[in-house]
């Protein structure tokens, strides 16, 4: 018995070791795809192609807020929204049935009056009950509609939009000021059809912001939101440049992403019965396309930033990683058909495969190594030497690819000055793989188990109001 | 099984050279971060140590009471003096002086000159900067030939125009756009001859670029006239645009074509554009299109009607089966004040919603209600 367990434990060992080893050289590929990617974006940007007179005659956007309870920040978003510098634009907030006073806040803040705005119908969603547009900016539509998660919002939104292109906002977020113009801008000089467009989130906590606008990007103090701003810098500026190079983007997050609403239309919109419904759209999208044989492009852009309420307590954070992790098997699942599908390109080849064996399954061999540690520990045939050094190299391993990341922020967008920030990001960059980032594979993994029994619904993350404060 | 009782054996060297490997290249990455940080903080540093040193320079060279032959200037310092030069360039085209709110006092006598324009540019000659960006425009890296390309565009050395009609077809687009559009600033008519080329040469999902930078150096209607007539319709569409701006009574007729397209997109834009020219010539080709079996073309119309205040046309599209259409026409009669608003006044039965949506709104000036 002692030696069939040692067999498996040996075996299992292996495999780990290969995993782990084909996982970090997977990122550290994306990473340098993301180089190319990024110093192309910021020569890009040096050369100032769209400047303001050669940026008008362009596509209407329309930017979709899908609200469920926000009381405390939705003025200020939408107070951002409005200044967003873009020649046409609307803002539609889609107020989904909250509970507190988000449209009595709207209402009072931008002098709301009831509206009649055709809606073709053409995605199904919970009933709406009245449309409203300000007194005070009439490109600011307000739809108030019964509960239905935040797909179905932003299903309703597309249904009264008017626009060509469609933006989803996050109502806890802040835009900066040309982020749709530097968004827009491989749109217009695309030389194939660019389907979707994204933008880098990062976290707005603790940073100054004034009048909507952040002013000076600060590393918040607090722990977590700290350690998150590390995790999205990797996460954007590393992970999705990487993908939109290989054209394999499948996740635009749905905080700012902007889309084709025609396109958008033609697959459904969003789902309603999944809680990934931003990264389903996307692959959807891949999906459709290349089912019509048609050549396109899923484009991330990672300069222009929105900024976003970041969790700040564990159990918040905790839930939202995990109906992220829910999104991503729903739509794995849901489009298992593209798996190693060539007819699905690189999509299909590289993007799926590496979405389901290293961000889905990820959590499980990383927890299952934990446990089988524990066993051999018991058995008494833990090789303490192998472990030790395993260990080590998952550290360095870690470092590399964060630091990597930070090293990719400074030659870049530079968004953090203080010096007081750059230690601090390089300090978070070796402390998150002590604790932090097991803990986000142990929420990521109890996603694996509650995928079937879990509602959909809004994620519940407690807002607080954006601090304006002035700069010391 | 002799396999795995030598696998840990063999893990464990691997995973110490890997360590080692990673770890020296982690090093290189933190060295780099390092250095670029410090690289950084020190160029910050030393601009702003030599900001107020630079401007009194650049003041003195203003004046006269410097010799450009005196001035030697370190190769470090050359590009934030050619970019304060440009700084400047772009200031005097209001009032020939340097904000107060930036602090720069002692360059705010600069008001009292009289050609500002003219002057900055012979001291970014002299100081051999316009050498510079000529051979700019041959580097080997695209993106410095695009740099080149815009700082003339900035500095507006139309003297350029012949190194630039070159770069149009150079292999890199961005380099071309960047041409383009600085020949476009220029109000260049050389490049005219090969509007056609650009546009086929250029991917159709780009066409909308090139429109963006075209519309400002007003074409004339021959230069357009070929693309109005070419078989691709997005040709077509980009000519429908560009013949759309005031006062353009010659374009009328093209327009008056191009509004009875197949493409429903392009006469859209051609409908939108004989608004824009706001010729009474296009009264006829609305009236003609009002029947159009696309909404986004009636809706297109009802704008137009809007901008050129024909309020019985208005009053027709009001009661249009589509909703847009009717939105459209509400927006533009609420745009024409009270005889608009009186019109809107006699829907509130039919459309009670919608007319009393844009009675209570104030009338926007300038802007779209939708």
């Amino acid at each position: 018995m002692r030696e069939v367990l040692l067999d498996i434990i040996l075996w299992y060992n292996l495999f780990v070791l290969l995993y782990f080893l084909l996982i970090n050289f997977s990122y550290l590929s994306l990473l340098l795809l993301a180089t190319d990617r990024l110093i192309y974006f910021m020569r890009r940007r040096r050369t100032r192609i769209c400047k303001e007179e050669h940026c008008r005659l362009v596509p209407s956007v329309s930017l979709l807020v899908p609200a469920y309870n926000e009381e405390p920040t939705i003025a200020e978003s939408v107070n951002s929204f409005l200044k967003v510098d873009y020649p046409v634009l609307e803002v539609i907030v889609i107020n989904d049935g909250s509970r507190d006073k988000t449209l009595e806040v709207l209402k009072r803040r931008f002098q709301l009056i009831q509206a009649s705005r055709g809606s073709a119908e053409k995605i199904k969603t919970a009933e709406v009950r009245a449309i409203y547009r300000s007194k005070l900016d009439p490109r600011l539509v307000v739809v108030d509609k019964e509960n239905g998660g935040k797909a179905d919002a932003l299903n309703a939104g597309l249904n009264y939009s008017r626009s060509k292109l469609y933006a989803g906002v996050d109502a806890d977020s802040l835009l900066e000021r040309d982020a749709l113009k530097r968004l827009i801008q491989p749109y217009l000089e695309r030389d194939a059809k660019v389907l979707g467009l994204g933008g880098i989130i990062m976290p707005a906590n603790d940073s100054v912001i004034k009048d909507g606008i952040v002013i000076e990007p600060r590393v918040p103090r607090k722990f977590l939101p700290a350690m998150q701003v590390m995790e999205y810098i990797r996460a954007f500026l590393g992970g999705r440049s990487g993908w939109s190079k290989l054209n394999s983007l499948l996740i635009i997050s749905g905080a700012f992403g902007l889309f084709e609403r025609k396109e958008v239309l033609k697959v459904g919109g969003y789902r309603t019965d999944t809680v990934g419904e931003d990264m389903d759209l996307v692959v959807r999208l891949h999906r459709k396309m290349r089912e019509e044989g048609k050549k396109y492009k899923m484009v991330f852009v990672p300069d222009p930033v929105c900024w976003t309420q970041v969790p700040e307590s564990q159990s918040v954070l905790a839930a939202q990683r995990n109906r992220w992790q829910r999104g991503l098997i729903e739509t794995i699942l849901h489009n298992w058909k593209m798996m190693w599908n060539p007819r699905y390109g690189m999509a299909g080849m590289i993007g799926m495969p590496f979405h389901f064996f290293f961000e889905m399954l990820g959590p499980v061999v990383e927890f299952s190594g934990y446990a089988l540690l524990v066993v051999a520990w018991i058995l008494g045939i833990v090789n303490w030497k192998f472990a030790l050094v395993f260990f080590v190299l998952a550290v360095v391993f870690g470092v590399l690819l964060s630091l990597f990341s930070l090293l990719l922020v400074e030659f870049t967008t530079r968004k953090y000055h203080r010096s007081k920030d750059v230690l601090k990001l390089v300090l978070l960059a070796v402390l998150e793989n002590f604790g932090y980032r097991q803990l986000l594979s142990w929420w990521r993994l109890t996603a694996l188990f509650g995928v079937q029994r879990r509602k959909k619904s809004w994620g519940q993350m407690k807002r607080t109001e954006f601090v304006t404060q002035e700069a010391k | 099984m002799g396999f795995l009782e030598e696998f840990q054996n063999w893990a464990v060297p691997l995973a110490l050279v890997l360590i080692a490997l990673l770890g020296g290249i982690l090093m290189a990455l933190f060295l780099t971060y390092v250095i670029s940080l410090y690289r950084h903080a020190r160029e910050d540093a030393y601009v702003r140590r030599n900001q107020l040193r630079w401007l009194e320079l650049v003041k003195r060279l203003f004046e006269g009471t410097l010799r450009y032959a005196d001035v030697k200037l370190s190769r470090r310092e050359r590009p934030w003096i050619r970019e304060l030069l440009i700084d400047a360039f772009f200031r005097q085209e209001f009032e020939c002086s340097w904000d107060a709110d930036r602090q720069r006092d002692s360059f705010a006598e600069l008001k009292i000159q009289p050609s500002c324009e003219e002057r900055v540019r012979t001291i970014y000659n002299a100081l051999g900067f316009l050498k510079e960006d000529m051979r700019g425009l041959g580097s080997r890296s695209w993106w410095r030939r695009v740099k080149a390309v815009e700082r003339l565009e900035d500095m507006g050395f139309v003297e350029a125009e012949d190194a630039l009609l070159r770069l149009l077809s150079d292999k890199r687009p961005e380099v071309r756009f960047a041409a383009l559009k600085t020949l476009a600033a220029f109000g260049s008519k050389r490049f005219y001859s090969q509007v056609g080329e650009i546009f086929s040469a250029s991917s159709s999902w780009s066409y909308l670029y090139l429109v963006n930078i075209l519309y400002y150096a007003r074409l004339p209607v021959e230069v357009l006239e070929p693309l109005a007539r070419s078989d691709n319709p997005y040709l077509r569409k980009a000519a429908a645009t560009l013949l759309g701006r005031k006062g353009e009574a010659k374009s009328v007729s093209l327009l008056a074509k191009l509004a009875e397209d197949g493409v429903e997109e392009v006469r859209r834009e051609a409908i939108a554009s004989l608004a824009r020219t706001g010729s009474a010539a296009a009264i006829p080709v609305f009236w003609r299109r009002l029947q159009d079996e696309s909404p986004q073309v009636r809706a297109a119309i009802a704008q137009g009607m809007g901008e050129l205040d024909q309020l019985v046309f208005l009053q027709k599209l009001s009661s249009d089966e589509e909703f847009d259409v009717r939105f459209q026409a509400f927006a533009a009669l609420s745009h024409l004040g009270p005889l608009g608003r009186e019109v809107i006044v006699n829907y509130k039965g039919k459309y009670k919603d919608l007319a009393q949506e844009f009675l209570r709104l104030e009338p926007q000036k300038g802007g779209s209600h939708a």
